[in-house]
């Protein structure tokens, strides 16, 4: 049986040969290719690969630009927005809700100073917040015209804080101050917190022969330190000098109340000195009067508070004394 | 003659940790004049050489409240170590009660603490010495040693009690503190981004409070520690 099975099996096996052969016969005759040959056409099939390849880049580009898309979108925190006066704060809730107050504290400082004509350079501003940590958000936001990104870096205090949102408030309208005075200020800006005593610090400091005569009440004095003795005021030569500048407009600006920033930007007056007298609604030279006493008034005093800690200092101490000779350690058996 | 002994006590086991920090004491400040000195000596900016050499003290001023915690921590660990170590045999036979103990100790310990507070004072002064101040600053070093001595003595205080108990009931306090601080701090963190109410005081902020306002115990450590301003 099984002898049968193969005889047949070769049989057909020949029979598929012989009917092979004359298509064998019609196809070309091989022979070994030239290198130029092979070379032709491995350039052949890598052409025809190329396109291949194109669609394959662009797909995996697309998928690469799809996958950072859908990364960024992930980050992206929904962002608040509150307006304060004029102005808008912008944030991560959190950041908005930590940092309005300061915001509201510099508006209600402005706002009565701000006169109808001032305004203006609030209007439209955008305050992008950062509260302790920096968000890649409102890094994109913040080319945009008339947008600044202020950092609040959460271990700083709130005077640090209510510093920065000043400062920030205060920018777009000392921009929009004449140019005598933006270029008096040399870079400060109106309402920027600089302290009295920080003030009466580089005053002592000043190496400007005027200081001294100057710190003892000398208005002519003052008004040469501060260059507002020229028709055309200098620019400030010094990070002292330039924050003495600041924490005289400031006092002007307290003093003079409502629409004395309206009155530092009216055209009428000709000089920075007259600008600023105008917005304090006083004469140069009352102006700087009071300028110094209040300065004089807040004199670094290294002796403050030490009394008080003498006395807390003891109080305490006398309690742990109290606490320390009471014992469980000694009550054995 | 009791006292005595107790000071004795006190130096011997203090004396070799008190060492290094009496050093400081002196030597600090004289560094700290040197570098300003020296700052604002070359410094050609847009500050004047008094301010320059302002905020260079202004930026070494931390290192002294640490200083007196620190001085203030070693005495009064140091003040409480032997009787630890010999399980308080030697201060039960002495004819005492508890409560004139520990104050002869806290006595003995506080005369320790002039040292330290002596030698700041002499380093400052031989620093001024040696160093010239630039126009417009003064040296406080009175009111400086003032505040450098209220802080020591507080921090000894402080820790003194702390060491007066039982290893077990300081390691309570100290670790139940500092568990409170951590994990308090980091549940009012969680709490603070769930509620989106930042404001919020961690126990830290609290601890920071106590620190630096009256009447806490740490006022002292709060207010200004220069000794050269205007």
């Amino acid at each position: 049986m099984s002898e049968r099975l193969s005889f047949r099996a070769i049989a057909l096996y020949g029979v598929m040969l012989f009917s092979a052969m004359p298509l064998y016969a019609q196809s070309e005759v091989v022979r070994p290719r030239t290198v130029a040959e092979s070379r032709a056409l491995l350039n052949a099939r890598i052409d025809s690969l190329l396109p291949l390849y194109h669609s394959a880049a662009t797909a995996r580009d697309s998928a690469r630009a799809a996958r950072t898309d859908s990364l960024r979108a992930a980050r992206v925190v929904p962002l608040d927005t509150v307006a304060v006066g004029p102005f808008l704060v912008v944030g991560t809730r959190g950041s908005v809700r930590a940092t309005r107050p300061r915001f509201e504290e510099a508006w209600q400082r402005l706002e009565p100073r701000l006169g109808a004509g001032t305004a203006q350079p609030l209007q439209g501003a955008v305050f992008l917040v950062e509260y302790g940590a920096r968000s890649p958000t409102l890094h994109d936001l913040e080319n945009r015209p008339g947008h600044q990104r202020i950092w609040f870096p959460e271990w700083r205090g709130t005077e640090w804080h209510r510093r920065l949102a000043a400062a920030a408030a205060g920018r777009p309208i000392t921009a929009a101050l004449p140019e005598d005075v933006r270029r008096w200020l040399g870079g400060g800006t109106i309402d920027e917190q600089v302290g009295a005593a920080y003030a009466h610090r580089q005053l002592r400091l000043s190496t400007d022969p005027s200081a001294p005569q100057c710190l003892n009440g000398d208005t002519s004095a003052c008004l040469a330190l501060l260059g507002l003795n020229a028709q055309i005021p200098s620019t400030p030569q010094s990070r002292a000098d330039m924050q003495l500048r600041i924490h005289l407009l400031n006092h002007a600006l307290t003093h003079g109340g409502a629409g004395s920033i309206e009155r530092l930007a009216l055209d009428d007056p000709s000089t920075a000195a007259e600008r600023i007298a105008a917005a304090a609604a006083t004469d140069i030279h009352g102006l700087v009067s009071g300028w110094i006493l209040h300065v004089r008034a807040a004199e670094p005093d290294v002796w403050a508070g030490l009394g008080a800690s003498s006395v807390t200092t003891v109080f305490w101490t006398l309690l742990f004394i109290g606490l320390a000779a009471r014992s469980t350690r000694w009550r054995i058996g | 003659m009791i006292f005595n002994q107790t000071l004795y006590v006190h130096w011997k086991a203090a004396r070799w940790l008190l060492l290094p920090l009496v050093l400081l004491c002196f030597g600090l400040p004289q560094l700290m004049l040197r570098m300003a000195d020296t700052i604002a000596g070359t410094s050609g900016g847009f500050d004047s050489p008094s301010a320059v050499f302002l905020v260079v003290v202004q930026g070494w001023t931390p290192v002294f409240p640490l200083l007196a915690l620190l001085i203030g921590s070693a005495l009064a660990l140091t003040a409480w170590s032997w009787d630890h170590r010999g399980d308080h045999v030697y201060a039960l036979s002495l004819p005492l009660h508890r409560r004139e103990y520990a104050l002869l100790k806290f006595a003995g310990g506080a005369l320790l603490l002039v040292l330290p507070v002596a030698a700041a004072l002499a380093g400052i002064l031989s620093g001024l010495l040696m160093s010239q101040l630039p126009a417009g600053l003064q040296a406080y070093p009175v009111a400086f040693t003032g505040r450098f001595l209220l802080a020591s003595v507080i921090a000894y205080a402080v820790v003194f009690a702390l060491a007066a108990g039982t290893m077990r009931t300081t390691l309570i306090v100290v670790l139940g503190t500092i568990a409170v601080l951590v994990f308090g701090s980091l549940l009012m963190i969680f709490l603070q981004d769930a509620l989106q109410r930042p404001e919020l005081w961690t126990p830290l902020d609290v601890f920071d409070a106590a620190l630096n306002r009256w009447p806490g115990p740490f006022h002292v450590f709060g207010g200004s520690w220069l000794f050269i301003d205007v």
